[in-house]
């Protein structure tokens, strides 16, 4: 089965439910991890609409 | 301690073809067997156990492992200055994650650009509903009938179906002015009741 790498969807979802589990630690990296994800979604589509002009 | 057993049977066995009785034997076996354990207990030493280990799997989750892309990412400072080009939807998800991080600075920033494209009373409140519901904080409105539905709920566990339709029909008649209840459905149901969307 293929799998993908999750999206920002799916570390916020990972980080709602350790918190909802009572493990801010976890909850923490998994909300850093969705942010970076929706900032290198931001920097590669700046690329794409660059590339695009 | 087996070993040396072994070693004390020797005697008896080359004793028996001699004819010697079934008793003597068996005392001398046993004082020799004994004197082999008390020999043994006092010379040698216990053998090490013979520890494995076994790989016990973690109960932890994960960490999240740093990837190579955190190195191209942005910094808040740059998303700030891209906030008015950003389309209205990454926003959303930036207030989102923000909110949860509890960064209070982008998501003051992120939510003043929002309510900025489009002001109104709604807006806001949308806006404000997300950042709660980032945070964990329940949005729903109080339920003015909380005292009513725990009273009914106790009855009917109760299988007191006919003190719950007493209650009920009071709060019907006294709160809704005799209308029907507002509960999910409660149209479909008052079109049945009517007899609208009778086949």
């Amino acid at each position: 089965m293929e799998t993908t790498e999750p999206d920002f969807e799916g570390w916020t979802f990972m980080g709602d439910i350790h918190r909802m589990l009572g493990n801010t630690t976890m909850a923490g990296a998994s909300y850093k991890r969705a942010l970076e994800y929706l900032k290198t979604s931001l920097t590669s589509d700046e690329d794409i609409v660059q590339s695009n002009q | 301690m087996y070993l040396k057993a072994a070693l004390n049977w020797e005697p008896i066995v080359a004793i028996r073809p001699a004819q010697f009785g079934r008793s003597l034997i068996a005392i001398t076996f046993g004082l020799s067997f004994n004197a082999s354990i008390s020999a043994q207990e006092t010379v040698t030493a216990p053998s090490p156990a013979v520890v494995t280990t076994t790989p016990v799997e973690s109960t932890t989750p994960p960490v999240p492992a740093a990837t190579t892309t955190e190195a191209n990412s942005l910094s808040d400072a740059e998303i700030l200055e891209r906030l008015p080009k950003l389309p209205t939807a990454q926003l959303q998800n930036l207030l989102s994650v923000y909110a949860r991080l509890k960064n209070d600075q982008m998501s003051d920033s992120i939510m003043a650009e929002l309510n900025r494209r489009a002001p109104g009373s709604i807006t806001a409140e949308m806006t404000r509903s997300m950042r709660n519901e980032a945070l964990g904080i329940d949005n729903a409105s109080p339920n003015p009938y909380e005292v009513e539905e725990t009273q009914i709920d106790v009855l009917t566990t109760r299988k007191q179906y006919a003190e719950t339709i007493a209650i009920m029909e009071q709060l019907r008649i006294q709160k809704l002015g005799g209308r029907y209840f507002p509960l999910e459905g409660s149209a479909i149901a008052g079109k049945l009741f009517d007899g609208n969307d009778r086949a």
